[in-house]
């Protein structure tokens, strides 16, 4: 599936690279936002790392998860695939947040407000770190695995409702904030702000896959590690077994010759 | 803070974070990998 | 299905009858939740009016988790859970059993913490139809959900800390919806509140098919 270590390499050096030239476009070549300032160059890791954590990332996660669950399709892959993307997402999310957050102090000047999309990505945060506390509770695999292909679909479903409803609850009686993150995206930018942003979403999602078959891997490796405990504490436990079971030695032979009748 | 700091301040809590997760993850892995006496998966495991 | 869901449903509310744990417990503990809200918020008149609806759904939300991990602690004794997946009810049916259950305890503290948010927070009730269908649909929401997320917990060792922190970003959006709708309601506009309860039946529905489809498969884990 994963396997080939060259073209791993090359998606971490085109990742390398893109995040790169990213960094210097973002950071020294596009001009400051005729509103913002400087500070949109934080927009540059803002929004890749959200569209990537919310909609790739968690959308992987719950496709993998479906495709475990199906019966036809069951394999421990997804399982692992799941798990993967969804802690990647995490990590992205996170880092959404905090960038956001520092964005904010910058443009709003405070380090948080309860605008409809802050308080989703809040708590599709927390969403995903119950997911990842699911994984991690030891139990049999493969329950373990079920379960939180559940969870990862339950999730799923709430997000929408959480989005509804948070954007409802914002708008309903509040006007659209003059600092609507969506009007300072406005999609009309062009030029070298344009080109940059979209470089930095394609370097993220190099990042993304690329981290995605390292943590695949990983997972793999620790499934693989855990069955190899298993195995060495059944065995521990048959070899203890059979020596339980070890019937008393046989009568001595002298027993017999002397039952013999001498000839 | 001024403008600069801020900005400095994301990027570089970015890529900390970033790299000290694919640190981890590398890291794990090449440790696992050498304790199992394993490359990777080389087929789709079961 | 129905019938097994019947069958389930009294038998938790049975327990539930017998033990008394929901009203000696849960009941009391929700109503403390209130006292201790007012104490924190400086009991100071008008704020309490206007904060009311947000916190009793915080306090029936507190309280639902604790009527969840109830129902499913009751089940851990004696080897209960292994004889309900043998005794041959149809999955679905228990689900919807259990819920049920979880929910008619819910609308018994409902009703009693309205009387204490009447009382203590000096709050007027007003358009009786949209509080009422808000508390159907919030109630169905969180027990579905709850129930839901409770069978996942259970099978797991470390279930007491795991459920909330499962369970409560879900529901989050029900504490929203329920508050905004019974502040419309209050407020005399209850045209903002129906959007809102739209928003808790959609919830509802979507958690209580889920459960339905999935409880079967997830008792058999367990």
């Amino acid at each position: 599936m994963l396997v080939k270590t060259r073209s791993t390499a090359l998606l971490g050096w085109a990742t390398g690279l893109t995040l790169g030239l990213t960094a210097f476009l973002a950071l020294f070549v596009s001009p400051a936002d005729v509103n913002q300032k400087d500070a949109v160059r934080l927009l540059y890791l803002h929004v890749p790392t959200a569209w990537l954590a919310m909609y790739v990332s968690f959308g992987v996660t719950s496709l993998a998860s479906a495709l475990y669950l199906w019966p036809r399709t069951r394999s421990r892959t997804w399982d692992l695939v799941a798990g993967a993307s969804a802690e990647i997402g995490v990590v992205f999310l996170g880092l959404t947040l905090l960038v956001g957050s520092i964005w904010g102090r910058t443009t709003w000047g405070v380090w948080w407000t309860w605008d409809a999309r802050l308080t989703t990505t809040a708590v599709l945060f927390v969403l995903y770190l119950g997911y990842l506390a699911v994984r991690r509770v030891v139990a049999d695999p493969d329950v373990a695995a079920k379960r939180a292909a559940i969870v990862a679909i339950a999730a799923f479903l709430d997000v929408p409702i959480v989005h509804k409803s948070v954007e409802w609850w914002r708008t309903l009686h509040q006007p659209a904030s003059l600092f609507d993150e969506r009007r300072l995206l406005d999609p009309r930018i062009t030029g070298v702000m344009l080109g940059t942003l979209l470089l930095a979403v394609v370097s993220f999602t190099l990042l993304y896959a690329w981290l995605l078959v390292h943590r695949f891997r990983l997972a793999w490796l620790e499934d693989q590690a855990a069955d190899r405990r298993m195995e060495v504490a059944l065995a521990e436990r048959h070899a203890e077994a059979v020596l339980a079971d070890e019937p008393p030695p046989a009568p001595a032979p002298a027993t017999r010759a002397t039952l013999e009748p001498t000839s | 803070m001024t403008d600069v700091a801020y900005i400095a301040a994301g990027y570089g809590l970015t890529a900390a974070v970033l790299g000290a997760y694919t640190t981890w993850v590398i890291t794990r892995r090449r440790a696992l990998a050498r304790t199992l006496g394993l490359d990777g998966p080389s087929k789709r495991p079961e | 299905m129905w019938r097994d869901a019947a069958l389930v449903a009294g038998k938790d509310l049975r327990v539930e009858a017998r033990s008394r744990v929901g009203v000696n417990q849960v009941v009391p503990f929700a109503l403390l939740v209130l006292v201790l809200f007012a104490f924190a918020l400086d009991s100071d008149r008008e704020v309490l009016a206007k904060v009311g609806p947000g916190l009793f759904w915080v306090a029936v939300l507190f309280a639902a988790l604790l009527g969840i991990q109830r129902s499913f602690v009751i089940e851990a004794d004696d080897d209960a859970r292994d004889a309900l997946r043998l005794s041959g009810l149809d999955g679905a049916g228990i689900f919807l059993g259990k819920a049920g259950a979880v929910a008619v305890q819910l609308v018994v503290l409902e009703v009693v913490l309205a009387v204490g948010v009447v009382v203590l927070y000096d709050i007027h009730l007003r358009s009786p139809v949209l509080l009422l269908l808000t508390c159907v649909a919030a109630t169905v929401g969180l027990a579905a959900a709850g129930t839901v997320y409770g069978i996942i917990a259970a099978g797991l060792r470390v279930r007491d800390t795991l459920l909330p922190l499962l369970v409560l970003p879900v529901l989050a959006p029900v504490l929203l919806a329920a508050a905004r709708a019974c502040d419309a309601a209050l407020a005399g506009a209850p045209s903002d509140g129906w959007p809102w309860v739209r928003l808790l039946a959609v919830f509802a529905t979507v958690y209580v098919t889920f459960g339905v489809v999935a409880f079967g498969a997830l008792l058999e884990e367990s």
